[in-house]
């Protein structure tokens, strides 16, 4: 098999998660051939509205539903457990023609997890080994680095706005990766509808501070459109200026050619 | 072992694949199809014919491309020391080996089973199911040789599937109930389960066919399953090593891979006790049965308990004292299942022993409670202290009370002993007593406990002393 590309998207509430997450996809979609697997991880749940997808159920309703029947003794006594949530959780995928989609959720209820979750970690590695790009969604919180979702993460993108919470989150976020040993190739900031007056100071203190600033995003009056009239963002128009950015970005990566990709995954 | 005669790769490599919907040629089973299963069965040696691959109804290229389908594999063995026993191993085995077909998945087991079949796999000619027919039998003969004999049969077609399917739901729950009455005795290997050892470093979960899991999650079958395909992880095998003592459940195997995961802090362990070389509590345990000194029995508490159990204490206030991966005499994380089991806390006095449990726990495992019994063991809703315990238990004739004669002529001379102003003890940092009654030189550690009690007796026993 091939090497696979691990992408999470980081960064406080508000800032452009979801909406990078939605245009970076598309732009994977239409300018490259590759597999991709988008796995919303924050709880909220807002990558299926932004990519116009249903969701019947989440991977947190369906570990939910298991540790219900372990404790009320409902699975079979002698079969694995590990064999059935993997199909659960295989059923809970939303198949598309272009990519497919996995909504974490969360779980909820009292006791132990601490199996459910372990299942869940090899389950999803599995997955996501079958895809060329694994697209993540994450949450505000900062929970999931201390859990190690992260970890199989090559590259970390931190979304930022204009405020200074963002970017002290964007600090915190570069130190706890150090701190719990995720091993990134590369941790990048995009500045997601900052003024572009505000850019070469924004730029300063992110260099300042050793984070690798690789383009910005407009603000994009279509995706208050959209919005607005509760469409998906993966509706937006071609010429879109937020789109042509992000293609951008996406191109000073290494995304979107084969060379710069392998290099990206550390193979020459 | 070649596969060179099949028109695609067979290996571990492919075991991790996943065909995409877009990708699939045909899906078999699956949740679209109502019924699907696999099935391995122990037969005589007569009754299977060598090799035999059957298929009844459409092969592979009958189908329409991107078809469901009914679908069920029946695999059936034979030799010398192959028994029905075996049967749930195999079947899991059928699970790891149709994924090791290029371009096959395999998803769930028994009458959830789901598979895919790629288009890249079909166009290559895996066009019918004589090729995986092929690919379990070669390898079901080379990886386990007790199997002499063995023959595979697909069924497609609805009907057909239709008349079997009864059956082979019997047979689960007939192999659920053999399950359910496997012994510890029975097996030699154990799992272990160190999960739980980053926030209790010194814990490990031994889990047997009798005792599950604290947290209730793993069986004996998932350890199984989980060391097969990870025996390096977190859930691995603890063979059982030699048998020091069965009644107690003491095995040289287990008090090493204790010494060894806990870090020599852990030597020695009586897996159906809760008094003396208790099994670790880690954190994650469905319940405590927790000692209640004054009627020399054990309570149980659960975590959804939200009031005060009859000593007065929550079921979080308890979990402090027990939890963290230490051998805490007393006080002893365990799963509702283990409730279920023959040897839950035998060493104790089994059910005799429990004196106090929440209603709804009791009504979850009533069957499981011997019968002698059912009736002596209150609830909250009986009651509420210890001194109306007391009298229930006394009332109702509970076996504990045959335990009470020497505690209680120990009572007369030690009464004055216990109480301070308030009515509760002040236990700075960490001190050990024994408590009396217990039997056998019991240590018990408070930690920055407040214990409140009517009555203390803490008594310091001598070998051959008499009592006074
Ligand atoms: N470049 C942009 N132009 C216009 N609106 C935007 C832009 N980026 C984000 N938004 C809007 O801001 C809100 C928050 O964005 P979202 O992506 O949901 O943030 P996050 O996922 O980080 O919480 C959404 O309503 C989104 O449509
Ligand atoms: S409580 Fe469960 S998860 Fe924790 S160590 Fe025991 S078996 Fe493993
Ligand atoms: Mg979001």
């Amino acid at each position: 098999m091939r090497e696979k590309l691990v992408i999470s998207v980081s960064g406080k509430g508000g800032t452009g998660k979801t909406t990078f997450t939605a245009l970076l996809s598309r732009v994977l979609l239409s300018k490259t051939k590759r597999s991709l697997l988008l796995v919303d991880a924050d709880p909220v749940m807002n990558l299926p509205r932004a990519l116009g997808v249903d969701i019947s159920k989440s991977v947190g309703d369906i570990a939910t539903e298991i540790r219900r029947k372990i404790d009320n003794g409902e699975l079979p006594a002698s079969a694995a457990k590990q064999d059935i949530f993997e199909g659960e959780i295989f059923e809970s995928l939303v198949e598309g023609e272009q990519f497919d989609l996995l909504a974490m959720g969360r779980t909820e209820g009292e006791g132990c997890y601490c199996y459910v979750n372990r299942l869940l970690t090899q389950i999803l590695d599995r997955l996501t080994s079958n895809y060329d790009i694994t697209l993540m969604d994450m949450s505000a919180g900062l929970e999931h680095f201390s859990r190690r979702t992260n970890r199989n993460v090559d590259v970390l993108i931190i979304v930022i706005d204009s405020s200074r919470a963002a970017f002290e989150a964007a600090i915190r976020i570069r130190d706890l990766a150090k701190e719990v040993h995720i091993d990134f190739k590369r941790i990048l900031v995009i500045a997601n509808r900052v003024p572009e007056s505000l850019i070469p100071l924004l730029s300063k203190g992110l260099e300042e501070n050793g984070l690798d600033f690789i383009g910005t995003v407009p603000e994009d009056d279509k995706i208050a459109e959209l919005n607005y009239l509760g469409k998906p963002i993966f509706e937006l128009p071609d010429s879109s200026p937020s789109l042509n950015a992000v293609t951008e970005i996406a191109e000073g990566i290494g995304l979107l050619d084969e060379v710069t990709m392998m290099k990206l995954l550390g193979i020459e | 072992m070649s596969f060179d005669d099949l028109p695609v790769d067979v290996g571990v490599i492919y075991e991790g694949e996943r065909v995409r919907g877009k990708d699939m040629f045909v899906e078999l089973g699956g949740p679209k199809i109502e019924k699907k299963f696999e099935l391995a069965l122990a037969r005589s040696m007569d009754e299977v014919e060598d090799e035999r691959i059957t298929i009844i109804g459409p092969d592979l290229k009958d189908m329409k491309e991107g078809s469901y389908n009914p679908f069920a594999i029946l695999v059936e063995v034979a030799g010398n020391e192959i028994e029905p026993d075996l049967e749930g191993v195999i079947e899991r085995r059928i699970h790891e080996y149709v994924n090791f077909i290029e371009g096959m998945m395999h998803l769930n087991q028994r009458y959830d089973i789901w598979i895919r079949l790629s288009k890249k796999s079909f166009e290559k000619g895996f066009n019918s199911l004589e090729y995986l027919g092929k690919v379990l039998i070669r390898l079901f003969k080379s990886e386990m040789s007790i199997i002499e004999k063995i023959q595979v049969t697909f069924i497609t077609d609805a009907k057909e599937l239709e008349n079997r399917y009864d059956e082979a739901v019997n047979r689960y729950n007939e192999r659920d109930a053999r399950a359910r009455g496997l012994k510890d005795e029975d097996v030699d290997t154990f799992y272990g389960c160190s999960l739980c050892q980053s926030f209790a470093p010194t814990h490990v979960c031994t889990i047997t066919p009798q005792r599950y899991a604290n947290c209730g999650a793993i069986s004996w079958f998932d350890g199984r399953a989980a060391a097969r395909v990870d025996p390096k992880g977190p859930l691995y095998e603890i063979p059982k090593g030699e048998t020091i003592d069965d009644f107690r459940g003491e095995y040289t195997g287990v008090n090493q891979i204790y010494a060894e995961k806990s870090l020599g802090k852990v030597k020695e362990v009586s897996l159906y006790s809760a008094f003396e070389k208790p099994h670790t509590s880690c954190g994650c345990f469905e319940a405590i049965a927790f000692v209640i000194p004054e009627v020399d029995g054990l309570g149980i508490v659960h975590r959804d308990f939200k009031g005060e159990a009859v000593n007065g204490l929550t079921f979080s206030s308890m979990a402090d004292t027990t939890a963290g991966g230490r051998q805490v005499p007393g006080f002893h994380g365990i799963s509702i299942e283990y409730m279920r089991s023959t040897k839950f806390l035998q060493v104790d006095g089994g059910w005799e022993r429990i004196v106090w449990i929440p209603e709804p726990i009791k009504k979850r495992v009533l069957e499981f409670i011997p019968e002698h019994v059912r009736d002596k063991i209150p609830t909250e809703n009986d009651v509420t202290t210890i001194s109306e315990l007391k009298e229930f238990l006394k009332t109702h004739d509970h076996p504990v009370v045959n335990r009470w004669t020497e505690l209680e002529a120990e009572e007369e001379t030690a009464a004055q002993v216990a109480t301070s102003e308030d009515g509760a003890v002040m236990v700075p940092g960490e001190f050990t007593a024994m408590v009396g009654g217990v039997g056998g030189g019991i240590e018990i550690i408070f930690k920055n406990a407040r214990i409140y009690a009517e009555k203390v007796i803490i008594r310091r026993k001598v070998a051959g002393e008499k009592r006074k």
